[in-house]
């Protein structure tokens, strides 16, 4: 009896445990699950936009923009970003972290893109129009990484499906034909169902972002009546006009704001979600370029390449790019220092310190400047259309009105290759810091002239980017031999 | 009629004064002494054992009794009724008083004779009593304990031939013939081996001589003569197979605990702690060192297994001090302060040596020389004396303890405040203690342990840092040449001086003085509440329910002091809150033929919860606000906020089997479900067996005079590492942002992993081997244990090729196997006057990869732009081994050249190699006690043999003035010139384009022996004094850190400036390395004790 009212009084003060089975199950709270994931249509919006956040700051994040930007025959590295612009010397271990960085960011965009074509296209409960959006972004997004993995590294894993579990690891090297066949109809399904509009909503695919996407790949795939077609296009939309330009400063209307009429597509930014392009520009507070105390200065301009005394000091482009003096702490202009004489400028912060205006991803200048490129190509001569669309573009850098025949247009009548070399070298002026030289010299096969030209030297291995050591390591479907040359 | 009286003689002898906590209340007239009886029977539970014939007869009685021991009701109803009576365990013996029984006859062979009082006194070497000392008839269950004056009272029937058997905690047993005396005063000696301490161990407590496992005990003596804030530290070098590094020498930094070596690769390696039976979450530095009274550690299988998923990298249990049985009201009161410097500085190039330095950098650039050296004034600035300075450091704790009859206290409080001996850091810690035990009845007791503490740290930038970015690293590279301020009096803009300073690359270090701040306040409160109830003799049920809590709060504010400045503030808040309840049922039992069973089982249940919340703003329109209106700020980047949970829910269970003192053996076995486990492998069942035996016990051992004590021991048993993060099993998708228009960020989500639904614990098997031996009258013992530990299903982020889209996948792949020697001896060299006993240990582990996923190598993540990282995971080879090349003198145009080890004609990451190795061959520790009279000394040293460092200060330090900073005196005339090319100068050419790489240039020996605390002791005559209302008082001098002898040329070879609990491989694996941290202080301080 004792025991009992021991015992009974005790158990009182016991936490008696109900031994439930889902004691031990874990419920997410701080993030989503899958399985509670893609019900809704703000799921599937949220989910397009996981995939689109894999441009990060800068599109695909400052190591891919530097990448691209210092592989160029008018920049130089500084610092651990130098040996990028050694081209008679395979990549240091620093850049080859790089390239592998770079790699990774381009499959995670795929990889994301994948989840939204392989669960959004399963969802009922949401619209068509949607749906048809969504997943036509999706495309875009696929098609845009593979054509940049296609064009730094050659042939390259396809993948298709959402990496859901450890199945599907291992993937061959696809030849780039097949790449190419994934990424123009990536680019064309994208095409058919983007819309024709997306406003100042210039963060996401438009039906004209897809088509200048297909214009670059037709172009550096030499289809130039199909990118010929696709700018032209985009040239005769009706959504976008080029900004007036009469004096340098006017080029921030295009290059400090978050979106003006020529802008197809760009990557935005806010105050917390920062370019950091102008550090990698400009030295520590040197205002009115750059108010913030960081400046790495890690780019400058190579003088000996076309952007050195060749360059024409009434292209308004020059003075608008490249910069000697600043404003010193007292108020008066001071030199750059010695080391860095001249530097780049086209992106600057503002007196706060920030950078927050867009970065370019398409501008409706390039529209202009393939299809002067490809209808040339095409008809073996340049057109009056090919010329007028080409001199609009030159006007309006010296500072004419574009639509008016001015004193600095190029004659008609010339051969298509002296045509082609005068479109290649204004596209030179034209992105500078835009990550367009590396494409276009490749393309053109003209690497390793413009390097030479640029008072460099050049080996073939540095034509493609090395297979990150991850890569050859852990995909079974790869092995060393799979490397690309000289790495 | 002759058996009964026989019976009852028998058990007279056997008095037991256990029943005495059994309270009686009866009011009752004319009443019978048999219904009293079962009226005590009811009240007690005691059973009574009485010739019927013998009561049959009495008179009828009226009793008044009244909430009375057993007995005094006995006395009470049997006064002058010629009967008497004798308490066998529970049973009462009723019989008739001897000198008035003239009817009876006595068979002559049970000579009675009138039982003898005994009396005496216990008393310790220096005559003061000793309480609650164990006084036993050898043999029998005859016994009593001392009183709080050390006196005790006994009854014998015969002390002719009986032996009194005196003992007590912490003392040797002493074995005392009576013979025809009846005051015996005895003299207890100290016993240094501590067979019969109490262990505490997993759920439960054991004797020292019964352990089957390899449980080592830290006392709280040793703990006390380092002053320290995290009890963690006072653990080095006082218990073998326990490696104590510290991450640094700031106030209040990380203490890394490594028991018998590493076990895990990204899950933790840092032992459990259990206070006073709660399994914390958190770290012990809420703890205050002066609570502790012992400290256990349990190293092997056997002992630990018990904590099943969280035992495999040992159990560290805390038990802080409490009111003892019979103590009398105690205060005590123990205080230090000291002043703290630090114990070595570098040494920097001078101003006229910098100068020199930088114009060769420039004539190697081919540019004229900025400095004409002749005109530097000397030494310049010494920059270490700016961040640098002397810091107080005090500890005062006051405790209140005591005990009534049913009641234990014990409650203290404590402040320890210690400035940094760099600029703007420091920590202060205030905590109170109460730990309270109560008899509720006499089978139940209430026990109380409530912890609460508050602390405050300030932080500045200092481990891992490089060039300007810390405040020492800033110190040691800015020019000699530039001043502290500029000539407005305003912070020196050093990086914008010379045209040869990269501005990036050197900042002044006083930037980071006030009003710079990172500032952070935890408040911790660790309760809990257990009920102890003794169902039946022998059967206890222990249930106890606690919570950990605690609440964390960071602020930041980086001030404005140069134009164009934003400014930035941060403030974030962390909470803890853990729940535990436990439940054990033990049984203890002893047999026939000494046999002895103690059964435990029971079941467990804790949960966490952590939650945290942070937001950060720039932008600032001044300073004047600093963090605390966060709204005055322009840019306020997004917040964040998390929450993760854990559940563990466990059965456990083992058995104490025991022979004559002789043979032990030992199982356990505990099963752990845990929500962090993937959804295939919940579960986890963690067994374990033991075996001693006692040598010494054995017949043809007991000849042997000089071996008092011999054990051997062995076990072995599989524990386990949660490892795992919550919810890292599932299949996740992270909240990321985008910008679809304007500058307005909006919220996606993005896949995270792929989900690893097989996730488990790590699963350590041990092997243990060991002896303990005692010799030479118990002068000299000694500890001695081998073991061997195979951890598999490593959790380890495996690599996956990026095309996937993920860098890695969380899996339970590989296996580190840790196996070593561990030996400790104490001995009493000295027992007089002349004190002298010392103790020491020396550890060795050696610790190897067998398998790592993919069997591929894995490299550390350089954390130093520009260098990358130097430690590897290769299977065959210890953790972390430094790795990188060989340097093979300079070429002709000053730079290093490496070997070629591949031989392909290219130095490439091909020709890295092993270049040192960070683990230590042994670690030892000394400590030595002498007294003299009323003096006392400690010294206590401590080291490890046989490791390298990475000295990766000197790659920004000692780097041949690649971007214009100052470098360590070292550089000095030790570098090639174009004047004098030597191919074997010790620093390559002074420029811009030197680079160095992670090579053997950085390794170095990082063995030392350290003189850690020196302390002299004195206490006061008291008695002479004529001050008897103190009991103790005691004044000290101490001094830490005092000597170090080391080939090391870093500021100080105990250090690893990287330890992390970070999951990241990559950064776990950097190991051993000295990238500018934080110096230990040296410490001298003056102390008082006393007790009233």
């Amino acid at each position: 009896m004792k025991i009992m009212k021991r015992a009974i009084i005790f158990f009182l003060f016991t936490v008696i445990f109900a031994s439930c089975k889902k004691v031990l199950e874990e419920v997410p709270q701080s993030f989503i699950s899958k399985t509670n994931f893609y019900q809704t249509e703000s799921d599937a919006e949220a989910a397009i936009r996981g995939a689109y956040s894999t441009f990060s700051t800068d599109y695909y994040g400052i190591t891919y923009y530097l990448f691209v930007v210092l592989h160029s025959d008018y920049a130089n590295g500084r610092g651990s970003q130098a040996p990028i612009t050694i081209f008679d010397h395979l990549l240091d271990q620093t850049n080859i972290d790089r390239a592998a960085a770079n790699w990774s960011s381009l499959y995670q965009a795929i990889n994301r893109s994948n989840s939204v074509l392989d669960n959004v296209s399963k969802m009922t409960n949401i619209s068509d129009d949607a749906k048809k959006r969504f997943l036509a972004e999706a495309h875009f997004l696929r098609g845009m990484a593979y054509f940049n993995l296609v064009r730094g590294w050659g042939p390259v894993p396809i993948k298709t499906k959402e990496s859901a579990d450890l199945s599907a690891v291992a993937g061959p090297r696809e030849p780039e034909s097949k790449v190419y066949d994934l990424i123009i109809a990536d680019a064309l399904a994208a095409e058919q169902d983007l819309p024709e509009s997306v406003g100042d909503q210039t963060g996401r695919a438009s039906k004209y972002a897809a088509k200048m996407l297909l214009a670059q790949v037709y172009l550096t795939l030499e289809k130039w009546n199909d990118a010929a077609t696709k700018a032209n296009d985009v040239i005769i939309s009706g959504h976008y006009s080029l900004v007036p330009v009469h004096k340098q400063q006017d080029f921030y209307n295009i290059f400090a704001t978050i979106t003006n009429s020529e802008d197809i597509m760009s990557v935005h930014h806010s105050d917390t979600r920062q370019s950091s392009i102008p550090s990698y520009e400009h030295r520590p507070n040197t205002p009115p370029y750059n108010y913030g105390s960081g400046g790495n200065f890690a780019w400058l301009p190579n003088l000996n390449s076309f952007i050195g005394s060749s360059w024409d000091n009434n292209d308004l482009r020059k003075s608008f790019n490249l910069y000697t003096k600043y404003i010193g702490p007292n108020g008066d202009s001071v030199s750059l220092p010695a080391a860095s004489p001249i530097l780049f400028k086209k992106f600057i912060t503002t007196p706060q310190g920030f950078a927050s205006y867009s970065v370019p991803i398409y501008r409706y200048t390039e529209a202009f400047l393939i299809y002067a490129e490809a209808s040339c190509m095409a008809e073996g001569a340049p057109s009056d259309l090919a010329l007028e669309r080409l001199n609009m573009i030159k006007r309006r850098a010296y500072g004419y009105d574009f639509s008016v025949a001015s004193p600095v247009d190029y004659p008609s009548g010339l051969s298509k290759d002296a045509f082609r070399d005068i479109v290649l070298k204004e596209r030179g002026y034209e992105f500078i810091l835009e990550g367009r030289r590396w494409w276009d010299l490749k393309r053109t096969g003209r690497v390793k002239e413009a390097m030479l030209a640029a008072g460099r030297g050049f080996i073939d291995a540095r034509l493609l980017w090395p297979i990150p050591s991850e890569e050859i390591n852990n995909n079974p479907a790869l092995t060393q031999a799979d490397q690309n040359p000289g790495y | 009629m002759k058996l009964t009286i026989f019976l009852m003689l028998f058990f007279t002898f056997q008095v037991t004064a256990k029943s005495d906590a059994q309270r009686v209340t009866i009011v009752r007239n004319n009443v019978h002494l048999s219904e009293v009886f079962k009226e005590i029977e009811q009240q007690t539970g005691v059973h009574f054992f009485y010739d019927k014939d013998l009561i049959e007869n009495t008179n009828l009685i009226d009793v008044i009794i009244k909430d009375a021991t057993l007995q005094q009701a006995l006395t009470t109803c049997l006064t002058g009724q010629q009967l008497t009576y004798n308490i066998v365990k529970n049973t009462v013996v009723i019989r008739q008083e001897k000198r008035f029984a003239p009817g009876i006859k006595f068979d002559n062979t049970v000579a009675l004779q009138p039982p003898i009082g005994i009396s005496g006194r216990v008393v310790n070497k220096k005559g003061e009593p000793l309480q609650n000392v164990s006084v036993l008839v050898a043999g029998t269950k005859n016994g009593t304990t001392t009183n709080n004056d050390g006196r005790f009272k006994l009854t014998v029937t015969d002390n002719k031939n009986i032996v009194l058997e005196i003992s007590s905690i912490g003392y040797l047993t002493k074995k005392v013939p009576v013979g025809n005396e009846t005051e015996i005063n005895v003299i207890l000696e100290q016993d240094i081996t501590g067979l019969n301490d109490v262990v505490v161990i997993g759920y439960g407590t054991a004797r020292k001589k019964d352990l089957t496992g390899s449980v080592s005990q830290v006392k709280s003596e040793e703990l006390e003569s380092a002053p320290v804030y995290d009890i963690g530290e006072a653990l080095k070098g006082h218990s073998s197979g326990v490696q104590v590094t510290n991450n640094s020498g700031a106030p209040g930094s990380r203490i890394q605990v490594r028991i018998r070596g590493g076990n895990s690769m990204i899950g933790s390696n840092t032992p459990l702690y259990v206070v006073d039976g709660f399994p914390v979450v958190g770290g012990i530095d809420f703890l205050n060192p002066s609570d502790i009274e012992s400290i256990n550690i349990l190293k092997d299988a056997s002992a630990t297994a018990i904590y099943g998923s969280r035992g495999a990298n040992g159990v560290v249990i805390i038990t802080s001090k409490r009111g003892k049985k019979g103590q009398k009201g105690l205060i005590s009161i123990s205080s230090y302060y000291g002043q703290q410097e630090v114990a070595k500085r570098y040494k920097v190039l001078d101003a006229k040596q910098y100068a020199t330095v930088a114009n060769e950098w420039l004539k190697n650039s081919n540019l004229p020389p900025y400095f004409d050296v002749d005109t530097v004034k000397n030494p310049g600035t010494d920059w270490q004396d700016v961040i640098f300075r002397v810091a107080p450091i005090q500890n005062h704790t006051i405790t209140f303890s005591g005990s009534s009859e049913k009641t234990r206290y014990s409650l203290s409080g404590n402040y320890y405040g210690q400035e940094g001996i760099i600029i703007n850091s420091g920590i202060k810690r205030g905590s109170f203690r109460l730990n309270l035990e109560h008899n509720i009845k006499d089978w139940l007791t209430l026990g109380v342990n409530l912890s609460v503490s508050r602390r405050e740290q300030f932080s500045v930038p200092v481990d891992n840092g490089s060039r300007g970015n810390t405040v020492f690293t800033g110190a040691l590279s800015a020019p000699p040449t530039a001043s502290v301020y500029d000539a407005n009096g305003q912070i020196n803009r050093i990086e914008t001086l010379y045209p040869f300073v990269d501005p990036t690359d050197m900042r002044n270090p006083l930037l980071r003085a006030k009003p710079w701040k990172d500032r952070t306040f935890t408040n911790s409160v660790l309760q809990n509440t257990t009920l102890q109830a003794k169902i039946i003799e022998g059967l206890t049920l222990k249930t106890l329910v606690g919570v950990e809590y605690e609440m964390g709060d960071e602020e930041t504010f980086v001030p404005i002091i140069f134009p164009n400045d934003k400014g930035s503030a941060s403030t974030s808040n962390s909470y803890l809150n853990s729940f535990l309840n436990e439940n054990t049922l033990t049984y203890a039992r002893s047999f026939a033929n000494s046999q002895n069973v103690d059964v435990t089982g029971g079941f467990t249940y804790q949960t966490n919860v952590n939650r945290n919340s942070g937001i950060s703003v720039s932008g600032f329109p001044n300073n004047i606000t600093q963090d605390y209106n966060l709204a005055a700020a322009t840019t306020i980047n997004p917040p964040s906020s998390g929450i993760s949970k854990w559940t563990l829910a466990s059965w456990l269970g083992r058995v104490n089997y025991s022979i004559k003192s002789k043979y032990y053996l030992t199982a356990s076995v505990r099963a752990d479900g845990s929500s962090r486990f993937g959804e295939e492998n919940k579960w986890g069942v963690f067994p374990s067996g033991a075996v001693a035996w006692r040598v010494s016990e054995e017949k043809f051992m007991q000849n042997i005079k000089a071996i008092n004590s011999f054990k051997l021991r062995a076990s072995y048993g599989i524990t386990g590492n949660t490892a795992l993060s919550p919810y890292q099993s599932l299949n996740r998708l992270s909240a990321v942002r985008y910008i679809d228009a304007g500058q307005t960020e909006s919220i996606g989500y993005a896949p995270s992993g792929i989900a690893n639904s097989k996730l488990r614990w790590e699963t350590t098997a041990q092997l243990d081997i060991g002896f303990d031996l005692a010799i030479l009258n118990d002068r000299l013992g000694f500890t001695f244990d081998y073991y061997r530990k195979n951890t598999s299903n490593l959790l380890a982020s495996v690599p996956l090729p990026p095309s996937v889209g993920f860098s890695s996948i969380l899996q339970n792949i590989g296996e580190i196997q840790n196996a070593g020697i561990e030996f400790a001896v104490n001995a009493d060299i000295f027992t007089g006057a002349f004190k002298w006993d010392v103790s020491g240990q020396i550890s060795a582990n050696r610790n190897k990869v067998i398998k790592l996923a993919g069997n591929k190598d894995i490299i550390s993540t350089g954390f130093i732009s520009g260098l990358s990282g130097y430690n590897i995971a290769r299977v065959g080879l210890p953790l972390g081994m430094f790795y990188g090349y060989i340097e093979d003198g300079l070429d002709d145009k000053g730079l290093i050249k490496y070997v070629d080890i591949n031989k392909d004609g290219v130095i490439n990451p091909l020709d890295r190699t092993i270049i040192g190795d960070p683990n230590p061959d042994f670690t030892f520790g000394f400590n030595s006690n002498f007294s003299y009279k009323n003096f006392d000394l400690n010294i206590f040293i401590e080291g490890v043999q046989g490791n390298n460092i990475f000295f990766q200060t000197g790659y920004t330090s000692l780097n041949s003035f690649q971007r214009g900073q100052n470098q360590l005196e070292d550089l000095f005339g030790n570098y090639w010139t174009a004047d004098k090319p030597d191919p074997h100068a010790k620093y390559p050419k002074i420029s811009a384009g030197t680079q160095m790489a992670a090579s053997n240039r950085f390794i170095q020996d990082g063995s030392y022996l350290r003189v850690k605390t020196l302390q002299l002791g004195y206490n006061l005559p008291i008695h002479k004094m004529r001050a008897d209302f103190i009991s103790k008082a005691r004044i000290y001098v101490k001094a830490n850190n005092l000597f170090t002898l080391t080939k090391y040329i870093g500021l100080d070879p105990d250090v690893n400036t990287t330890g992390t609990d970070s999951q990241d491989v990559g950064s776990r694996l950097v190991i051993g390395t000295d990238t500018d941290g934080y110096p230990n202080a040296k410490i001298y301080a003056v102390g008082i004790q006393i007790d009233f």
